[in-house]
């Protein structure tokens, strides 16, 4: 469990942060730049000290202003990846991989040096100098010697936004397999919707150096009151499911039902997160016959809100909650009201805008 | 073709044995003051950074005599100097490389100071991070970051321990053998009437060297940096 509370002030900015997280692998610290992320990753390293607060891991106490304890960084056994990287220039990447391997020395081999290499498939760069690898191969290297340090935890401070999109997207199942692999806490501060569904298990979300929310992803995201840090621009209800069947690839399942998204790139018990834009959900009385649309779930209404714009949120549950937005007269014409029973149709289209495979 | 004289021998000797020591002597001192301060915050800070430069602006015959003042052998260090080691410093050799690590410290310290202000912090950062310690950051990281820096200030200090004049002839005096360097014989000769030719070919030679050790430093200082390719001082 990671528990971190910490005040740090600067002359232009204070960060004031209290959060706790107990299940899951993968934190991820979420919101605009200048929010306080990386101070938060910082302050967890040990390279800033906080004015006061208390920070620990897995009962490990790294920081505590009151007791007057500081681990210092070198003693903290953290593996900080940077956004840059931060490669020793005059190394080569064997040597940079190495560099923290001192520590694993008396600190119990976690990772050994071939299983990253091969993990992370950068054994052809081995004898290389850092200025001559690529933005992706450079963030790998620097994951690699993370891991080789053999950390409590990680802390990944946006690794993937100096790349772009192509190398995104080759990154992320590398670093959900090394999650997945050494089984560490990490700590992974990003501000990709993308990222977040991809990896991180629960969020906290940053606004101007304070968290103003915590919990899963899909509890944080589905939260109205979050929608403007995350840059949505309407409700979203967030899915856990998985691709059920090769012969049916379109198809994916969650916990009652069914959903149906159009592509064949995920493999038979793909794990997927799926967001569920409420303009995208259509309120129906009864199952509708002689329709384009394949997504149809029954569900009860658990909430019907009147919003600013004139419009309606309807809160459906269909074994989770999924959002639909609709006019005020559809409201009154079809009689909608909490408790009552609806189907939910959803275009199979809008689905695949943001379905990512949750890779762990 | 050019032929040495014995006294131009003598002379080339001890201008490079003295020298060489001072670089040598000066070398570890340099470093550790440039880090200091390209890296410390300690009270005092202001006048130990006035106290290395100083010998850059004031007079070197004023350098010479405090160090005269400082080091003969009835002064309380001069006699403290005697009493371990059985001899003096002024008008000695030795003397002489006192007077050049003096006088060309801030040469070097400036340049390892620039060099190491220049290294990306983040790196240092990266190292403790993995695990390692203060002096392991500073010989791992620092000081391989720092070598283009520590190159140049190295013979830019040679350099100017070749062509150190004031200071040396005001110290240790201009004893043949013993402290009569290159430019020490240079000027001996410029006092006696009917040597030009003899002052010329001292002069010839000087420049020669001081070039020689300007291009040594460029050649060395691109390689390294070379070497570093990708560091943020290169």
């Amino acid at each position: 469990m990671l528990e971190f509370t910490a005040i740090k002030r600067y002359p232009a900015f204070t960060l004031d942060v209290s959060f706790k997280m107990n299940e899951g692998m993968v934190t991820g610290l979420f919101g605009r730049s200048g929010s306080g992320k990386t101070s938060i990753i910082n302050l967890t390293a040990g390279l800033i000290k906080p004015d006061e607060g208390y920070i620990s891991l897995g009962g490990k106490v790294l920081y505590d202003s009151r007791k007057k304890i500081n681990i210092s960084s070198t003693e903290r056994n953290s593996g900080y990846i940077f956004q840059d990287g931060r490669l020793f220039p005059h190394m080569t990447v064997e040597a940079n991989l190495r560099y923290g391997m001192k520590r694993s020395a008396h600190n119990g081999h976690k990772a050994s040096f071939d299983d990253v290499v091969e993990l992370l498939g950068i054994g052809d760069l081995l004898k290389r100098r850092p200025h001559r690898l690529s933005g992706g191969e450079k963030q790998r290297v620097a994951i690699g010697r993370a891991l080789l340090s053999s950390p409590d935890f990680l802390l990944m401070d946006e690794p993937l936004s100096a790349l772009d999109s192509h190398r995104k997207e080759e990154l992320i199942p590398f670093i959900g397999k090394m999650v997945q692999t050494f089984k560490l806490p990490v700590l992974y501060v990003t501000h990709s919707l993308d990222e977040l569904f991809s990896l991180c298990d629960n969020v906290v979300l940053m606004n101007d150096g304070k968290c103003t929310d915590s919990g899963s992803v899909e509890e944080v995201v589905s939260r109205p009151d979050n929608r403007e840090i995350l840059g949505l621009s309407g409700r979203v209800s967030v899915l856990r499911a998985s691709a059920v069947s090769e012969k049916e690839p379109s198809s994916i399942q969650f916990e009652d039902g069914r959903l149906r998204i159009p592509t064949s790139k995920y493999a038979t018990g793909t794990e997927l997160r799926v967001a569920v834009h409420s303009d995208d959900v259509t309120l129906a009385l009864s199952k509708p016959v002689g329709i384009s649309a394949r997504n149809i779930m029954k569900g009860t209404i658990t909430s019907v809100e009147n919003s600013d714009d004139g419009a309606v949120a309807v809160t459906v549950n269909v074994g989770v909650p999924v959002y639909a937005t609709i006019t005020r007269s559809a409201e009154s014409e079809l009689g909608i009201r909490t408790g009552m029973d609806v189907y939910i149709i959803m275009k199979t289209i809008a689905l695949s805008r943001l379905s990512v495979p949750f890779l762990h | 073709m050019f032929e040495l004289s014995p006294i131009e021998i003598e002379a080339i000797y001890l201008s490079m044995k003295i020298s060489l020591w001072a670089v040598l002597a000066g070398l570890i001192p340099g470093i550790a003051a440039a880090y200091l301060l390209a890296r410390k915050n300690f009270p005092g800070k202001l006048l130990f950074d006035g106290l290395i430069h100083v010998p850059l602006v004031i007079p070197p015959v004023v350098t010479g005599y405090l160090l005269l003042i400082t080091f003969n052998d009835n002064a309380p260090v001069g006699r403290l100097l005697n009493s371990i080691f059985g001899a003096g410093i002024a008008f000695s050799w030795r003397g002489a490389v006192v007077a050049s690590v003096v006088m060309s410290m801030p040469l070097l310290v400036r340049s390892v100071r620039l060099s190491i202000e220049g290294i990306d912090r983040g790196l240092e950062e990266a190292a403790k991070t993995l695990g390692a310690k203060k002096w392991r950051v500073f010989f791992t990281v620092t000081l391989p970051l720092s070598v283009p820096g520590i190159i140049t200030g190295t013979v830019l200090a040679f350099a100017r321990s070749l062509g150190e004049f004031g200071a040396t002839i005001t110290f240790v005096s201009n004893i043949p053998g013993e402290t009569r360097t290159l430019p020490v014989a240079l000027y001996n000769l410029t006092q006696t009437p009917g040597t030009e030719a003899a002052a010329l070919r001292l002069c010839i030679i000087s420049i020669g060297l001081s070039i020689a050790a300007i291009a040594a430093s460029e050649y060395l200082s691109r390689r390294a940096a070379l070497k570093l390719k990708g560091a943020s001082n290169a």
